[in-house]
């Protein structure tokens, strides 16, 4: 059950980031709510402090400008998937974004939430830190400083491969205006303590106000999600592959995007440089995801996504260029 | 008086929509959840944060002068044992939700932390931790011997040998379980979601050493129980003492973690070793059983199941001691656990026989009068699934890319037969309006409506007609739903005491169409003499009661109940799906359920059971597991959402088919409730089996079970 907090609902910028504390964990950003309420009814988070940044104009919507697509922090699940410009230029993400929660949290949940989500491990979200943890049936196969959570995003496995940039507010200048900065999605991410060091890369009183994909003709991505249920599940792995493929058919950029396997969106490097100058086959692809899954740290309960990596990985890759050979047909 | 079922009906079998319905579905149906009294104060709990400890201190004090705090209540007193995480400590009413937490947050309880043992393994281990100061961790069983089974392996034509294990699963009732309680001096009225308002009211009044008389239970809708609320149970205890402490009515409901962690279905593991001769004739059957009830005494599940006619046997059970909160019984107790490891068996069996699963049944069915019934749903549930066209020798499907197809079958029993304890009350009135009214509860199954089902018929009325209550403790006698034993209870004593009630008001109303009472029948709304045009409406009929009303408590006995109900259900069910051999994702496509439940009374609500029990099995097929932190004993997944349960996306087409045979209907009525859900997990796997050729040894069949199995099989 939620303990007591003051609620604050501004309706600028400014104001939002001058109602957040420096501190972590005394305020915290309230969008759609859909992670935050759960944490705070389990008492993971105790904010004092509850920042809605709801009422503020202009954080949600889509602007189609300059070779980007700029989607504001605020704006929902839903009303990304129904956008058209969206849906023609970044399938990969419409597929992360339409297979994400249920249609009743799609309908709540917004980009730049989903960006900052905290880790759904079943450790952190007991409250428990326990000296052998067991149960690592859905945790990290590559753990990094010493945390085995998986990072939840499955948007930003997908925005990665896309090249995308976050915009922040930081702060205000001397002029009483808003500053801002730009962080590659990449970039966004690290190893949380599970204490006051986030999974996100921002400071407490820092708010994601866009997020912004370049549209570069002639990319070819597809997102690959293994999963236990059809419904409302997140994957066992994700894999988010964008290639750049020249007239000859040779692959001349490639990004490859693991998620659900390590504490950040990690990306497949090996399984890229193998990608590059190279024509996509069957042969290739299955080659690329061996590589992708090259120096896993398993235990007996999460081996098995070793090889659900591989062919992640195979499927995005053949996925992007229409090859869903899987399916048969 | 002798009693029977009418040979023609109007009503009874017929697809009748459950009077409550609309009740339900608009919302209007007041849950025990929904229930608010004046005052009344919200109880939470404190449970213990390990698995095994004893009690150092209780301090409550600060909790006490917080504010809104109405009552404090301690469960566990210094020096008395914990034994699962969870085991509730304290518990605190106050006047909201949020005042509750606070004071639940002030309380300090310090442990003497003790080993524990949340696995079987832990448990059985040399040196384990007692799991509680009482009895062994292990609890070994009987051997059951019958032959010579290892002279029979050594000249069997087919042999095999293979270890199958089910997980622990939860209940996941839509309503958790709890109750409202309030107090009138020492008089104890309840609103608890239970499957047995009688179990709860006498529970309660031992509790509180008050006369049965003094408790009313009452349960008019309820969400769900599965076998897991025949008690006031703990959480019943503690909700009733905190009223009584506080001087006002409190709801005590556990929430999902709670809900998740009092009682689930045990844990299954079987190695067998069985063989068949050349015609797949099973001649030697051996099994180590072991499972864990918790710190219950019993995890029993039947070994061999519903193939039980084997010249050589020998099986041996141990129930292995946890600690977490003794199992509470789940719907068909043991059954889809033995289900599970026998038709896995058999179909093992058959690929090493190169025989077609159906056949390897037909060999092995039981004879006599339930043999007659599988034969027939086996002959009309492989037509509805087309197994001819969709069966091929495991592994050897037509693939379509990574996908493979398979099909699987898996037969199952039940007793399901009435008991003579239930009594309905028939209440004819002046102004033709007719009360059925029993204590019995509605767990969800349609047995409000079945009252009236069964007093429309008797009527010549329909059964919206008849205003049919259950649900008060004090009303007419009734026993715990549980082993499918409500219908074929409460429709016998809804039909003695209806038919007794048309007697009395033949008895009136003969004299005013000049006829005799037995020369009278009840048809079509109207009271008629047979065979002539002579006739009053069945309002008119009642008028000529002049006053009185007639008032009839209809009672079973055991020979009233041998010619309206039997034991005995036989039922097959029938699963396609399809398994993604490179991720090891199983779909269940399609699942063809025909069922046995001799008479029916609704075939709508026997349907809708169907439906439900294979909904409920695909489920633990393919998704749920409950899973305990070994370091802490903790539940890591209460909650809904890494405690998996399927949505419409996951679920297959069902095709229901209710066997009503003469030779099935003619036993009169058998229950329902278990016998549907119990077939479906081994039918799965059995289908995957048949996809990959690759048996999956353990559920749920997820990925994290399947794929190793594939990669070790060299399929993936």
């Amino acid at each position: 059950m939620i303990s007591a907090f003051t609620y604050k609902s501004p309706t600028t910028l400014k104001d939002a980031i001058a109602s957040l504390a420096s501190e972590p964990g005394k305020s915290e950003v309230l969008a759609g709510g859909s992670d935050l309420l759960a944490l705070m009814k389990d008492r993971i988070a105790t904010p004092e402090v509850v920042v809605n940044i709801k009422s503020i104009p202009n954080l949600s919507g889509i602007n189609v400008a300059g070779g980007k697509i700029q989607i504001g922090a605020n704006t929902t699940l839903t009303d990304l998937i129904e956008h058209a410009a969206v849906k023609k230029n970044l399938p990969a993400l419409v597929s992360a974004a339409r297979d994400l929660g249920s249609t009743q949290i799609r309908n709540v949940a917004t980009v730049g939430g989903n960006l900052c989500q905290r880790n759904r491990d079943w450790y952190f979200r007991n409250g428990l830190n326990p000296e052998v943890k067991e149960e690592l049936q859905y945790s990290s196969i590559f753990p990094m400083e010493g945390q085995v959570y998986v990072h939840p995003s499955t948007l930003a496995p997908v925005l990665i491969a896309y090249g995308a940039s976050v915009t922040v507010a930081s702060g205000v200048d001397a002029a009483g205006k808003e500053k801002t900065r730009e962080i590659p999605v990449e970039k966004l991410f690290q190893v949380s303590d599970l204490k006051g060091k986030r999974e996100v890369v921002l400071a407490p009183n820092e708010i994601i106000v866009s997020v912004n994909v370049p549209v570069v003709d002639g990319v070819k991505a597809a997102e690959i999600e293994v999963r236990e249920r059809q419904s409302h599940d997140w994957p066992l792995v994700q894999a988010a592959a964008a290639l750049t493929v020249d007239a000859s058919g040779t692959i001349t950029k490639a990004n490859v995007v693991l998620g659900h396997v390590a504490p950040v969106p990690v990306r497949a490097s090996a399984a890229e440089k193998l990608l590059v100058g190279k024509k996509l086959d069957a042969n290739l692809a299955t080659q690329a995801g061996k590589a992708a899954s090259e120096g896993a740290k398993t235990t007996p309960k999460n081996e098995y996504k070793t090889a659900l990596v591989e062919v992640a990985v195979k499927r995005a890759l053949l996925g992007a260029v229409g090859n869903e050979y899987w399916k048969g047909a | 008086m002798a009693f029977s079922w009418p040979k023609e009906t109007h009503v009874v079998g017929k697809k009748i929509k459950r009077l409550d319905g609309p009740m339900k579905t608009s919302g209007r149906a007041a849950y025990s959840y929904d229930i608010i009294r004046p005052n009344q104060q919200f109880g939470v709990l404190l449970g213990s944060p390990h698995a095994h400890a004893k009690i150092k201190s209780v301090d409550t004090t600060a909790a006490e002068k917080m504010p809104g705090v109405s009552a404090v209540y301690v469960v566990k007193k210094p020096g008395e044992e914990i034994v699962y995480a969870g085991d509730p400590v304290v518990a605190i009413a106050a006047d909201t939700e949020a005042h509750a937490y606070d004071a639940l947050y002030a309380i300090k309880a310090e442990y003497e932390v003790l080993g524990h043992a949340v696995t079987m393994a832990a448990s059985e281990k040399e040196g384990a931790p007692k799991v509680t100061e009482k009895d062994d961790n292990v609890l070994k069983g009987k051997a059951h011997q019958v032959g010579d089974v290892d002279k029979a392996l050594a000249d069997a034509a087919a042999k095999i040998e293979g270890t199958y294990s089910l997980p622990e699963i939860s209940h996941s009732c839509l309503e958790s379980h709890g109750l409202v309680a309030e107090w009138n001096g020492d008089k104890l009225r309840v609103w608890c979601s239970t499957q047995a308002t009688q179990n709860v009211a006498a529970d309660l009044a031992k509790e509180f050493k008050i006369p049965a008389t003094n408790v009313k239970c009452i349960t008019h809708y309820m969400g769900g129980g599965f076998g897991s609320k025949f008690n006031a149970g703990v959480e019943g205890a503690i909700g009733a003492n905190l009223a009584k402490i506080a001087g006002k009515p409190v709801r005590l409901m556990l929430d999902r973690r709670e809900e998740h962690s009092a009682g689930i279905r045990p844990s299954a593991d079987a190695t067998v070793t069985a063989a068949a001769d050349a015609d797949g004739v099973l001649v030697a059957f051996r099994a180590v059983q072991k499972g864990s009830p918790g710190i219950g005494s019993s995890a029993n599940f039947p070994l061999p199941y519903v193939y039980e006619n084997i010249p050589n046997i020998d099986t041996r059970m141990d129930s292995v001691r946890c600690n977490f909160h003794m199992t509470r019984a789940y719907r068909a107790p043991g059954h889809p656990q033995g289900c599970f490891v026998m038709e896995s068996v058999m179909d093992d069996l058959a690929a090493k026989l190169n025989l077609d699963p159906l056949e390897m049944r037909r060999k092995n069915l039981p004879k006599g009068q339930i043999g007659e019934i599988y034969e027939k749903e086996l002959a009309i549930g492989s037509e509805m699934f087309k197994w001819k066209e969709k069966y091929h020798p495991p592994g050897k499907g037509k693939a379509k890319g990574s996908i493979r197809t398979g099909v699987g079958v898996s037969f199952h029993k039940w007793g399901g037969g009435g008991v003579p304890i239930d009594q309905v009350l028939c209440e004819i009135h002046e102004d033709g309006s007719v009360l059925m009214q029993s204590s019995t509860q509605d767990l969800g199954t349609g047995n409000r409506t079945v009252l009236a089902i069964v007093a429309a018929e008797t009527f010549g009325l329909l059964p919206d007609q008849i205003h049919a209550e259950v649900g008060e403790s004090d009303w007419a006698k009734s026993h715990g739903s549980g082993g499918s034993t409500t219908c074929p209870s409460t429709a016998p004593a809804s039909l003695v005491a209806a038919t007794q009630a048309r007697d009395a008001l033949f008895a009136k109303v003969a004299p005013h169409l000049e006829a005799k009472p037995e020369e009278l029948v009840a048809v079509d709304g109207k009271i008629m003499v047979k065979g002539t045009t002579k006739s009053l409406s069945w309002v008119d009929a009642c008028r000529k009661l002049g006053g009185e009303k007639i008032s009839v408590l209809g009672k079973l006995s055991l020979g009233i109940l041998r010619d309206l109900s039997s034991q005995g259900a036989g039922g097959c069910q029938f699963a396609e799906v399809e398994v993604d051999i490179e991720t090891g994702e199983v779909r269940v496509k399609e699942v063809v359920a025909v069922q046995d439940c001799g008479l029916i009374i609704n075939k709508l609500a026997c349907e809708s059971q169907v439906a439900g029990g294979v909904v409920m099995a695909v489920n633990a097929a393919v998704l749920e597991e409950r899973v305990l932190d070994q370091a802490t004993g903790r539940m890591l997944n209460a909650d809904m959402e890494f405690y998996k349960l399927g949505m419409l996306e996951d679920m297959p087409r069902i095709k229901v088919h209710m066997f009503d045979d003469p030779i099935s209907t003619s036993r009169g009525v058998i229950g329902i409730g278990e016998p549907p859900t119990i077939s479906t997990l081994a039918a799965i796997g059995n289908a995957i089996f048949n996809a990959t050729g690759v048996r999956v040894p353990r559920a749920p069949f997820t990925p994290r079970n399947v794929l190793p199995a594939l990669l070790k099989g060299g399929v993936a």
